[in-house]
């Protein structure tokens, strides 16, 4: 069952539809904040006050186009806002006492984590400026930081990190990255 | 698993998981993604790694592990570059014998050249030397949250991981700009940086300003070169207040690298984040600031409560634990081990160190420190501890070496004047050891703990009238010093004033504010008719503070400790079963109490069954003490005294004399001293028990009072001592001074009546 078939069955009154769109709609969404939101508490904040808002208006409001589309420019906007009141809060005092400190979800999964671990081995045996700017990249280091220590103009840096990630994607399917 | 709908969305995740796509692109996708099933596993599949990537310690673990690995190999090509290569020999027959002879030569030459010029990593290090200023806090010039001193203890924090910058410490900072003060009397705002920095032998100097605008942190730095006082750099990170102070430390430390070392360093260079060799936790670091702050001023108190409250914030901090195993209890060092990956790689020197002492492990305890002040030379706890380490293992000589490099760095270091004094007297160097208490004394002349450090040098030295009156200084500053009232009270015993020692352990009960306290500060109520020789009256104060220690529920060491003098008591008393029984009920607790410890007491235990006729028993104990000897250091000693005791008993007493002066000579115990005089007697060695017991009469130590009789009694026995060498005044002396002292003695003891014969028949003779 896709997505727009979920919603009919929903907003037909089908409470185990509603509940499979919900948690279709979550996984999805929270990917979409994350790329965006480096707070995980702020993008699980985020996520859970759209779903809210759909739930209480999907059944009565008319979709003029699809279901997908609205429910997406629902959390499009919603990202852009709270990126855009990040910059208006300049107009806020902070308390200076408190940090919002990193946030580190639930325990990794550990046949994940082995398995990366793995691929991030055999990576650096293959090619170790791979492994490196991988690790650098999702240690939120800037692409001029990377290609400082790296010694990489901005177009090599963007090449090497497209391929690092691939043979990581293909490591983590696969098992091997051959 | 169905196939994406649309193969140019999927050629596009790669771009949209690393941040390369426009915005326009990215809602495209991701309303794709809402629809195919297939992008959208694909992208979460990854996305749970990316999740690992950034916040799996394993992951940053190994990510560092490789850059380590790279390092060593990139270091060794980089070695491999400056060698020189030889030409290749293109006609080897043409070549005489004798070229190739001058070439070996060269080529030895060649090779200590090249070894004589790689710079070590130490080297690079010290070459690259920095001290980093307090940051100023812009927007609270008090810096109430201690943001500024945050941000420079963190950065010190993560530059101290490179290998390529040494930093020195912010602590040593602290401990210059004082010293400078102090020694040219100047207020400290007036030391400048640059002043302060040339000081510290460092060739840039880092300082930088914290402010906190309504939503913006901004962090700047400027670089100054020390020698020439240029500006090499400057740089400013902002970050909204959703970011952590730790994030933008990282960034700074970032910089700082990248303007300072050449890129082939800066590239050898391993990240890890701050707040990995840190906390996670602002509050707790602010916590731990603190409890370092306390630690510094030896408020020991205070600083175990703020360490205790860094755990409250983050359980996981590995250095909160390791002060408190140092200021509580070592228990808490297992805490420090657990978490040791998350604390930095000079505080996993500090933790190992520990631990290795915990379990008595000096070599490495000692190993680690050594490998510490070889990266970090400036630390000057490092040394303080291996003073303290070498200290207690009686290497005294070694001992003054650190404690000295521990003055030498931080000329205000109290502690380490404070050992030191100790050290010296150890090692017999008196006016030393007065000279090193005095300087603490003139750094802190308004602490306790200088003159009750010098009261103990007095003591020790037998001057025991200034001992009295340095204690007296020490309680007139703080009435509470336990150290002081309790070796006053001693002093006094010492010298046959009982009322005043009654007065000075009456206080030292009084001012113990735990049960704990109160438990030790009794059994010193116990020593005064022990040493008046009134055993009756021991016993019954000794019940009677064994009852008070039980309403206060103390079971641990200070009740055991009771149950050991009654043992000592009933031994007295020649009540030998008895004695055997508190024994038997003191060393099962004991063992309890201290599980890694099954060789103490067995000595006198040991002492006691043989009086008790159980000599069988005896040499089960002595088997099992031969047994440990290996395995403890104080098995040896234990096994030597209570071998001595039973050549004794057999009449062997030149066998007794060589076994306790082993004993003595491991462990400068009174009762080891006391039963060695003993057994010169026995052998007709008068001279060697002459020097002994009068050595012992010198010895003001708190375990010569637990032994009171034996501590009176060995005036008796070294009236005999004179005696037998025909030195009848002296004897005479000492006679007097015996029967003085017990004049009020239970008539129990054999020495009562031997004296008096004693006595009369050499004033009889005169």
């Amino acid at each position: 069952m896709n997505i727009n078939e979920l919603y009919l069955s929903a907003q037909s009154g089908d409470r185990a539809a509603e509940e499979k769109l919900f948690e279709y709609l979550y996984l999805r969404f929270i990917l979409f904040a994350k790329q965006r939101v480096w707070n995980e508490e702020d993008a699980e904040d985020l996520v859970q006050g759209t779903l809210l808002f759909i739930k209480e208006e999907y059944v009565n409001v008319q979709i003029q186009k699809s279901f997908v589309a609205w429910a997406y420019s629902i959390i499009h906007n919603r990202l852009l806002n709270y990126i855009s009141k990040k910059k208006r809060r300049r107009d806020v005092i902070v308390p200076t006492s408190e940090y919002t400190e990193d946030t580190f979800g639930s325990e990794p999964d550990p046949v994940l984590e082995n398995n990366l671990l793995n691929c991030l081995r055999k990576i650096f045996a293959v090619n170790q400026r791979y492994a490196r700017i991988l690790n650098f990249h999702y240690q939120g280091f800037t692409t001029e930081e990377v290609c400082r220590k790296l010694n990489l103009t901005r177009n090599h840096s963007y090449v090497l990190l497209h391929k690092a990630r691939t043979l990581l994607e293909r490591c983590l399917e696969k098992g091997d990255i051959n | 698993m169905s196939e994406c709908i649309d193969k140019h969305f999927e050629e596009k995740l790669h771009h949209y998981e690393l941040g390369l796509l426009s915005e326009e692109e990215r809602c495209e996708l991701e309303l794709h993604l809402l629809e195919c099933e297939h992008c959208y596993n694909r992208l979460a599949r990854f996305a749970r790694a990316v999740d690992l990537m950034k916040h799996s310690r394993k992951v940053r673990d190994l990510a560092r592990e490789m850059s380590e690995g790279e390092t060593v190999d990139a270091v060794e090509v980089a070695t491999d570059i400056r060698k020189p290569k030889f030409r290749k020999i293109i006609w080897p027959t043409l070549v005489p014998i004798s070229i190739a002879a001058v070439l070996v030569f060269l080529f030895l030459i060649l090779k200590d050249w090249q070894l004589e010029f790689r710079p070590s990593q130490e080297a690079l290090a010290q070459k690259n030397r920095m001290a980093i200023m307090h940051f100023e806090n812009l927007s609270d010039t008090a810096d109430s949250l201690k943001l500024g001193e945050m941000v420079s203890n963190l950065l010190t924090a993560a530059l101290s991981e490179s290998r390529f910058i040494q930093v020195v410490s912010s602590q040593r900072i602290n401990d210059l700009k004082a010293y400078m003060s102090r020694k040219e009397e100047r207020s400290i705002d007036s030391i400048g940086t640059l002043e302060l920095a040339e000081e510290a032998n460092a060739r840039w100097v880092l300082s930088g300003t914290y402010m906190q605008d309504k939503t913006d942190i901004i962090l700047t730095m400027q670089l100054v070169d020390v020698a020439s006082g240029d500006v090499i750099a400057t740089e400013r990170i902002t970050g909204d207040t959703s970011m952590t102070v730790f994030s933008l430390v990282d960034q700074l430390t970032a910089r700082v690298k990248n303007n300072l070392l050449p890129p082939e360093e800066a590239r050898l260079e391993t990240d890890r984040l701050v707040a990995d060799v840190t906390t996670h936790s602002a509050r707790a670091y602010r916590y731990y600031l603190e409890g370092v702050e306390y630690n510094n001023k030896v408020y020991r108190e205070e600083a175990a409560r703020s360490f205790e409250k860094v755990i409250e914030y983050d359980s996981t901090f590995a250095m909160a634990y390791y002060h408190l195993a140092l200021l509580r209890d070592r228990s808490y060092i297992d805490g420090a081990m657990k978490y040791i990956d998350r604390a930095g790689t000079r505080d996993r020197y500090y933790i190992r160190s520990l631990e290795a002492s915990a379990e008595r492990n000096w070599t490495a305890a000692i190993e680690e420190l050594k490998a510490l002040i070889k990266r970090y030379p400036d630390e000057k706890d490092a040394y303080y501890r291996l003073g303290l380490f070498y200290y207690s293992l009686d290497s005294t000589e070694q001992a003054i070496e650190y404690l000295n490099r521990a003055v030498n760095i931080d000329p205000l270091n109290k502690l380490a004047y404070n050992h030191l004094a100790y050290s010296y007297n150890q090692l017999g160097d008196y006016n030393q050891a007065i000279w090193a208490i005095n300087q603490y004394i003139a750094i802190a002349p308004g602490e306790a703990n200088p003159y009750d450090t010098r009261g103990d040098i007095y003591r020790l030295n037998g001057r025991i009238d200034e001992a009295i009156a340095s204690y007296g200084q020490a309680i007139a500053i703080n009435p509470k010093f336990v150290h002081s009232l309790s070796y006053l009270g001693v002093s006094y015993l010492f010298k046959d004033e009982t009322d005043s020692a009654f007065v000075a352990f009456r206080k030292l009960l009084t001012v113990a504010d735990n049960a704990i306290d109160r438990a030790n500060a009794r059994i010193y109520q116990a020593y005064i008719p022990l040493v008046e020789g009134r055993l009756n009256k021991a016993m019954e104060v000794t019940d009677d503070i064994i009852t008070a220690d039980r309403i206060d529920q103390v079971s641990t060491g200070p009740l055991l400790s009771k149950y050991l003098l009654k043992a000592f008591i009933y031994y007295e008393m020649k009540n030998y079963s008895q004695a055997e029984a508190e024994m038997e009920k003191f060393i099962p607790l004991y063992r309890q109490l201290h599980p890694d410890d099954n060789v103490n007491h067995n000595d006198f235990y040991a002492q006691i069954l043989i009086q008790n006729g159980r000599k069988s028993r005896a040499e089960e104990v002595l088997q099992q003490l031969a047994g440990d000897t290996g395995r403890y250091i104080c098995g040896m000693y234990n096994y030597r005294y209570a071998e001595g005791v039973l050549n004794l008993s057999e009449g062997n007493a030149a066998a007794a004399v060589r076994n306790f002066k082993q004993a003595a000579e491991s462990a400068n115990k009174f009762s080891y001293f006391y039963m060695l005089g003993q057994a010169y007697l026995a052998a007709a060695q008068y001279d060697s028990a002459i020097t002994i017991f009068e050595k012992l009469l010198e010895y003001y130590e708190p375990g010569r009072a637990f032994m009171g009789t034996w501590s009176v009694k060995a005036h008796y026995y070294l009236g005999t001592a004179y005696e037998a060498v025909g030195r009848y005044d002296d004897a005479v002396g000492e006679y007097r001074t015996f029967l003085h002292l017990w004049r009020n003695a239970d008539p129990v003891f054999e020495e009562l009546p031997a004296a008096r014969e004693r006595l009369k028949k050499l004033e009889n003779k005169s």
